[in-house]
C-alpha cells in the first residue's frame, strides 16, 4: 500500500457522519449479484406454508393493535403492513421484518426466515406447518387458534434460545 | 462484503479492469432509527466497505473503477450524490438487477471525500 492510500484508508468522521445518514434514509446497501445467485432474496421457504402474514396478522391482533397503529409503531408503510397481511406472495423488506421484530417482541433472525428471506430452520417449518393447519383468518382470535398461535410462538422463541 | 477483480470490466470507460463487487450487505441493528429510538451499533458500516472496494481497485491498478449490481431497496443510496455512481440500466443476466458503475473520476472524488482530512 503507498503513503498516499494509507493516508485514504481511514474515512474521516464528517464524511462517514454523512455517510451513515444517507444509509440511514436508503435502509439499505444491498448489492445482489451473488446473493441472487445463490437465490438469498427469493422465496427460500417453498416447502413451508406462507404463515408470515398470518404470524403477523395474529400478533397485532393479540395486542389489539389497528394495522395503521402496527404501521405507525414499526414505521412502515402501512400498505406493505396490508400487504403482508392480506397478499401470501408478499416478501417483505429485510428492514419491515426487523421493524415488526421489535415491535411485536419476536426474535428477528426467525421471522426473517418465515418471512422467505432466509432458508428456515426444520423446526420452524414443522411448527409452521401446523400452525397453518390451525388458524384461519377471522376478526378475533378463537380459542384454538389463540392456542396454535401460542404454540408456534413457542417454537419461534426456544429456536432462537438453541442458536 | 466479497469482490472480483477478474471477470468484470468497465462498461463506462471501454473494457477497462474494475473491481466488482459480488455481495455487499450492512445488517439492520446497523441503522439509526429515530422513532425507536435505536442508534445503529456500527453506523455507516456498509460505507466504509465501500469505500475500502474502491481503494481495492485503487490498490490493484484500476483506478478506483467499481461495478455492482444493485438490489433495488438499495438503488437510491448508490444513485444519490453520496455515491455518485452511474447506472447503466437493468441486467438481464443478472435477473434484471440495475447495474451501477463507479468511473475512475467519480471514485477519485470518493477517495478524496473521504480521505482522512
Amino acid at each position: 500500500m503507498t503513503e498516499n492510500m494509507k493516508n485514504k484508508a481511514i474515512p474521516n468522521s464528517k464524511w462517514l457522519r454523512r455517510m451513515a445518514d444517507a444509509e440511514d434514509l436508503c435502509t439499505s446497501v444491498a448489492v445482489g449479484g451473488l446473493a441472487q445467485d445463490l437465490g438469498m432474496f427469493q422465496s427460500a421457504v417453498a416447502e413451508v406454508p406462507k404463515v408470515f402474514g398470518r404470524l403477523i396478522e395474529y400478533a397485532r391482533r393479540e395486542r389489539g393493535l389497528s394495522v395503521e397503529a402496527l404501521a405507525n409503531a414499526a414505521n412502515v408503510e402501512l400498505a406493505e403492513i396490508v400487504a403482508i397481511e392480506t397478499e401470501h406472495d408478499t416478501v417483505p423488506q429485510p428492514r419491515t421484518v426487523y421493524q415488526l421484530a421489535q415491535v411485536l417482541k419476536h426474535p428477528a433472525p426467525r421471522l426473517t426466515e418465515l418471512a422467505g428471506l432466509a432458508q428456515p430452520r426444520k423446526v420452524l417449518s414443522e411448527a409452521a406447518v401446523r400452525f397453518a393447519a390451525r388458524s384461519e383468518p377471522m376478526s378475533k382470535l378463537s380459542d384454538d387458534e389463540k392456542e396454535a398461535f401460542e404454540e408456534f410462538v413457542k417454537v419461534l422463541v426456544e429456536a432462537s434460545d438453541g442458536g | 462484503m466479497l469482490t472480483k477483480t477478474a471477470s468484470y470490466v468497465s462498461r463506462l470507460e471501454n473494457g477497462k479492469p474494475l473491481v466488482y463487487i459480488d455481495y455487499l450487505e450492512s445488517a439492520p441493528w446497523n441503522w439509526n432509527v429515530q422513532e425507536l429510538q435505536r442508534k445503529g451499533e456500527f453506523r455507516g458500516v456498509g460505507s466504509v466497505l465501500f469505500y475500502v472496494a474502491v481503494l481495492q481497485s485503487e490498490q490493484e491498478g484500476f483506478h478506483g473503477r467499481v461495478g455492482l449490481h444493485a438490489l433495488p431497496q438499495a438503488e437510491s443510496f448508490y444513485a444519490g450524490k453520496e455515491c455518485r455512481m452511474t447506472k447503466l440500466g437493468l441486467d438481464a443476466n443478472k435477473q434484471n438487477l440495475p447495474y451501477y458503475e463507479l468511473s475512475r473520476k467519480e471514485a477519485q472524488e470518493h477517495l478524496s471525500d473521504g480521505g482522512e482530512k
